[in-house]
């Protein structure tokens, strides 16, 4: 079938969705949730997709994917997700753009709330993903998108000249600040240690860019500007010493955080945050499944969050299936 | 019903600064996740605000001029939407909105037209 007719096709009325009762809802649609989705949509489970705020998730924001198979000249992250989601409605997946606000597993079947809409699964798949770490200062949320940002994809054309401060030190900072310098005309990566924690081919582009600069064993006090980003002052761990750096932006990109707000008091997180799991899929309440970087906080990577969110759509099914066969065998003996 | 209009940085004077009615810039760039979910949301304002304002949107990839645009009028994340009133730089909203939080915070904008011109600062060309 054509790609287009795929997307015309109506599948439900919207309207009906919260009295229908879903075999499995799927929170997220990164490529996790959107794996999820492909593998229980295929496997003939009524599906149903509840994206988050960003369709697509972290990767939709992410330029350039290098390291996914299939793609030999690499994929723009948009256009991965933008074909997975393809993918996940060629089977039928049924997708509500919106957030999840909280969810209610304390008797079957699940409920997942979007506001006041109920919907009702016999299965859930959490793949959330995470969310960027904040620094937690106040001056950071009254000036991001006025020199502090968390995503040089999306805004490094707008510091072509400009100095520019990268707070972190993982795979994700570095390569922000990589990506900054084609722009940039001075970057300062500010580090909490005095290694950086990235691969070794990101250290040693770093290394080698004249334009990066390091600032080793210093933290981000205070980002300085009222209706702009001016300068932070950092302060150096072993000294104590404050100082002033004068620069046009700062990004963000220390980490990320599981994205489980809404499932405190619901599921069993550890104390980063992450859904506990026994089983890699399997979480503290029956039916409900678990997949992707919302349980993994040492991979992170594309094809391991389709791995295991597929993992948990595989169980999701077998779930579904005894179930099934259970009400069957019910029936069976009340005659 | 006027539609929202791409432009490009060398209609910038005419569309913009030369307008009779207050004028509304998405800055904006199709590599960006937000931008692309604040568009069809952007795409609803004509409709709702009417003759009241005009709606364009810059995209800042589609040449240098247009980043260089951007640039000089201080964008510094995407998307921004930057408002002009008789040629000048009057307010703007930075980051994604849902629907009703964008047409509550333009109403408030729209309230200072009057006053728009005492409040703002000429541009540097």
């Amino acid at each position: 079938m054509p790609r287009e007719e795929y997307a015309a096709r109506k599948i439900s009325d919207p309207s009906r969705r919260g009295s229908v009762l879903y075999d499995v809802i799927v929170l997220g649609s990164g490529p996790a949730g959107l794996t999820a989705a492909i593998y229980a949509a295929r496997a003939r489970l009524k599906t149903l997709v509840i994206t988050g705020p960003m369709v697509g998730g972290q990767i939709a924001l992410t330029y350039q994917v290098d390291n996914y198979p299939g793609f030999p000249e690499g994929v723009t992250g948009p256009d991965l997700v933008g074909l997975m989601r393809e993918h996940a409605e060629r089977f039928e997946a049924e997708f509500v753009e919106n957030e999840a606000t909280s969810v209610d597993f304390s008797s079957h079947p699940l409920k997942v709330y979007v506001g006041d809409e109920e919907y009702r699964g016999s299965a859930v798949i959490v793949a959330m993903g995470s969310v960027n770490r904040k620094l937690g200062l106040e001056s950071e949320d009254r000036l991001m998108g006025r020199g502090v940002f968390v995503c040089a994809t999306c805004d490094a054309v707008l510091y072509e000249g400009k100095r520019v401060v990268v707070v972190g030190g993982g795979d994700s900072a570095v390569q922000e600040a990589l990506d900054l310098a084609n722009f940039a005309s001075e970057v300062f990566i500010v580090h909490r240690s005095r290694e950086l924690s990235a691969c070794l081919c990101l250290k040693n582009r770093a290394a080698e860019n004249e334009k990066i600069r390091f600032i080793w064993n210093t933290v981000v006090e205070e980002i300085l500007g009222m209706s702009r980003v001016e300068g932070t002052r950092l302060r150096d761990l072993d000294t104590g010493e404050e100082r002033t750096v004068q620069c046009d932006g700062v990004l963000i990109a220390i980490g990320w955080d599981p994205n489980t707000r809404i499932f405190k008091g619901q599921l069993d997180l550890d104390e980063g945050g992450y859904v506990l799991s026994q089983t890699g899929t399997d979480t503290s309440v029956e039916g409900v499944f678990v997949g992707g970087d919302v349980t993994d906080s040492k991979y992170r990577q594309v094809v391991t969050a389709c791995g295991s969110a597929c993992k948990a759509a595989l169980d999701a099914e077998r779930y579904i299936a005894e179930l099934r066969s259970k009400s069957r065998e019910e029936k069976f003996f009340t005659y | 019903m006027e539609k929202v209009k791409e432009i490009q940085a060398d209609a910038w004077d005419s569309e913009v600064l030369e307008s009779d009615k207050p004028v509304g810039v998405d800055f904006w760039h199709p590599m960006c996740g937000w931008c692309n979910k604040l568009n069809p949301i952007y795409e609803q304002l004509p409709e709702t605000f009417g003759d009241r304002i005009k709606f364009v949107k810059v995209n800042i990839l589609q040449s240098p001029e247009n980043n260089k645009l951007a640039m000089n009028l201080g964008v510094l994340g995407t998307p921004t939407i930057k408002f002009f009133c008789d040629g000048r730089d009057v307010d703007e909203i930075v980051g994604f909105r849902p629907l009703n939080r964008l047409v509550n915070e333009i109403e408030e904008i729209l309230k200072k037209k009057d006053e728009c011109l005492e409040k703002s600062t000429p541009l540097e060309k």
